[in-house]
């Protein structure tokens, strides 16, 4: 198959090829649009058809929405070579999985154009066809053939597929006998055994147990070595590892290029809005809270380098006859769950309680060894004797941790080590 | 080193339709193992969960045939006398028949068992049409058994000729007709259920205005006009003719060869109406 010429008039056809023959994914100035409304929709659909017949020397380059349209993806342009990785983050409706179908060819760009050089994998929809009926072994001969492989080339690497899948026993057994996670390993089996010049993985590494997870880490970082990768994921930890260039979408626009993941990393989870949730009795109330360093308010969405000390600086009040209140801060990640916990306590080792009053706390918060994310605090106020908890306050003073390295896990203590060689 | 460029424009594929069509015809090629193991898959797993199997491709043309033999045995129904014995009248009939309902329905069957795949994946969706209508030539050749009974029941009221070698030409040609006119329907019948709607409607209404129950009605009745306007009529008659009489009426024939470049033309262009309009279907139903 060769090219058609491309939409753009700025460089001819035959630029591209001549620049670098190592760029495998050019995708130059694309806009996709989407129609929210559904009947509608199918209308544009009939119409676009229509004018493809019609019209078919029509230069449909069309940058006007229609009622009820939006820009899914807008003016998108970026070059992957061989061996490097394109990581695509984003919420959730940010574009990517629209440029995705336009990379893999499955809908048509409305303005702009790409060119894939190459054969093209896509780990997307791993066991895609999988009929539940047959067997894993038949189903890997259709699967595969799905994929773009040949009878020839499955009989030469069946074993392999099934030994990486792990699910030599059951091979024989009819698919719908099989766990989600045995669909998803033989999927991910089959469709990884492609040797591509361009991989499209979205989202692919979400599922399955933790061994195997690493296992398709290991097999995609070796199909790495010699293409280009376009990688889509919500965990991090896998964007820093991989991508040696991070788009991050928002709206279908790009908000940010670079070639620094951890800077991606951080674009990505700065646009994350904290759902603060705020209960309780109504007798403690929150008045302030400071994020601190070296005695020095550091405003709004701080932005910490890991392993810097930080204080907070709590104010609050609480309102109740003869009664004792404890005070608990906690730090949580972006999904709100607690990360630590810092109980208050004082000289003697006792935990604080505080009676009715209005209360300014310095907390010091330690060394921040957090994994490079966002993070925010919870307050908790509670009643020592009854327990009721008067005040929990959630998504409290947003701040981000900065680090050049992405961790897989939520604290990163580094630690100085001695040691000696044993002579055997 | 050479490596195939893909280019994905605004642009309609029609711009150049000459390099469409070759396209669409290199990609079903290339897809013909994909095209073989669908079938086999399709073809294990359908009677996988059935004790009678196979036999379920013989039923449904037996079942019609008893009903209208009781019905016109029993003197229910009055149909006007065929040239060959009722039941093989009516057995033929609706083998023919039924091809060709099978062809029509068969594009937009393969379409919408695919669709899961290619809405998702890269890959040619005329692999899933071409699987579906691999199935109808399965299901004809399990089919032969009945015409072989038919035959053995009323072997001194048949005339076995040479015609009967074109047989197979008629079918295929039943069978174009039927899925080109099919492959038309996919585009607007996965945008507009009701499209489907109205051809479930239709088709019942439709046999009855084809030689498959009633012999060709003569005159200038309406049902008359009907008959002998619809394409499908030479369809059934002549191919029923050939398989049972001889050769059949000339006129018939030429009506009937006609449909073989109409379908031909049809056919392509419906593949490539199909391939256009793939992309804007894709964003309405994949995603």
């Amino acid at each position: 198959m060769s090219s058609s010429s491309p939409t753009s008039d700025l460089r001819s056809p035959t630029s591209s090829s001549e620049s670098d023959p190592d760029v495998l994914i050019k995708v130059d100035n694309v806009s996709k649009k989407f129609c929210r409304d559904f009947k509608k929709s199918l209308w544009y659909g009939l119409k676009d058809t229509a004018a493809d017949i019609l019209h078919p020397t029509h230069k449909s380059e069309d940058a006007k929405l229609r009622p009820s349209e939006f820009w899914a993806n807008q003016n998108i342009s970026f070059e992957v070579k061989r061996g490097e990785c394109l990581g695509l983050i984003g919420h959730n409706g940010a574009g990517k999985t629209t440029l995705l179908k336009m990379l893999n060819g499955l809908i048509k760009p409305d303005t702009g154009s790409i060119e894939m050089r190459g054969r093209i994998g896509a780990l997307i929809a791993l066991g895609a066809g999988f009929n539940p009926i047959l067997t894993g072994r038949e189903n890997i001969y259709i699967n595969g053939s799905v994929l773009g492989l040949t009878r020839k080339e499955i009989d030469a690497k069946i074993d392999d597929i099934i030994n990486f899948a792990e699910i030599e026993d059951a091979i024989d057994a009819p698919v719908r006998t099989y766990s989600s996670g045995m669909q998803v390993r033989l999927g991910f089996s089959i469709a990884s055994s492609l040797d591509p010049d361009i991989l499209i993985l979205d989202e692919v590494l979400a599922v399955g147990d933790a061994g195997f997870v690493v296992k398709c880490l290991n097999r995609v970082r070796e199909l790495a070595q010699n293409c280009a990768i376009i990688f889509v994921s919500h965990q991090m930890q896998y964007v820093s590892n991989f991508c040696t260039r991070v788009i991050v979408m928002d709206q279908g626009m790009p908000l940010l290029d670079t070639c620094n993941p951890g800077e991606g990393i951080n674009c990505y989870y700065g646009q994350m809005k904290f759902m603060g949730s705020k209960s309780g009795t109504g007798n403690a109330k929150l008045e302030s809270f400071e994020i601190l360093q070296n005695d020095t308010d550091l405003g709004s969405d701080p932005v910490i380098n890991q392993g810097q000390d930080i204080q907070a600086l709590v104010g609050f009040s609480v309102d109740g006859f003869q009664r004792q209140f404890i005070v608990r801060v906690f730090i949580d990640d972006e999904a709100q769950t607690p990360i630590i916990a810092y109980p208050l306590i004082d000289h003697t080792g006792d935990i604080v309680s505080f009676d009715s009053g209005r209360y300014k706390v310095k907390v010091p918060l330690g060394e921040i060894d957090l994994n490079a994310g966002v993070y925010s605090f919870m307050v908790a106020i509670i009643d020592d004797d009854s327990q009721t908890i008067e005040l929990r306050e959630s998504g409290i003073a947003p701040f981000s941790v900065v680090a050049d390295r992405m961790m897989w896990s939520k604290v990163v203590r580094q630690v100085k080590v001695d040691f000696e060689k044993e002579e055997i | 080193m050479n490596l195939p460029v893909t280019t994905y424009s605004p642009e309609s594929p029609l711009r150049n339709p000459l390099k469409l069509i070759l396209t669409i015809f290199a990609d079903i090629w290339s897809s013909r193992e994909l095209i073989s193991m669908l079938f086999m898959r399709d073809l294990k797993a359908a009677y996988r969960q059935s004790y009678l199997g196979y036999i379920w491709i013989l039923l449904p043309a037996i079942a019609t045939t008893a009903v209208w033999y009781y019905m016109t045995s029993q003197g229910l129904i009055e149909v006007k006398k065929t040239t060959i014995p009722y039941p093989a009248f009516v057995m033929i009939g609706q083998i023919i028949w039924g091809t060709f309902t099978a062809a029509f329905g068969a594009p937009q069957l393969g379409f919408n068992g695919g669709s899961a795949v290619f809405m998702k994946l890269k890959v040619p969706p005329e692999a899933f049409l071409a699987n579906a209508i691999a199935k109808i030539i399965f299901d004809l050749l399990v089919k032969t058994v009945l015409i072989i009974a038919i035959f053995a029941i009323f072997w001194n009221e048949l005339t076995i000729s040479w015609t009967i070698l074109l047989v197979p030409v008629g079918l295929a040609i039943t069978m174009l007709f039927g899925a080109s006119l099919g492959l038309f329907m996919v585009p607007l019948g996965s945008l507009y259920s009701d499209v489907g709607r109205i051809v479930a409607m239709a088709m019942p209404f439709l046999m009855y205005t084809t030689p498959v129950i009633f012999p060709l009605a003569k005159g200038d009745g309406l049902a008359a006009t009907l008959m002998s306007w619809n394409p499908l009529s030479p369809a059934i008659e002549v191919t029923r003719c050939w398989l049972t009489q001889g050769a059949a009426d000339p006129n018939l024939v030429f009506n009937f060869l006609l449909l073989l470049p109409i379908s031909l033309i049809l056919g392509i262009v419906g593949l490539v109406l199909l391939r256009i309009a793939m992309p804007h279907l894709v964003v309405r139903m994949g995603m």
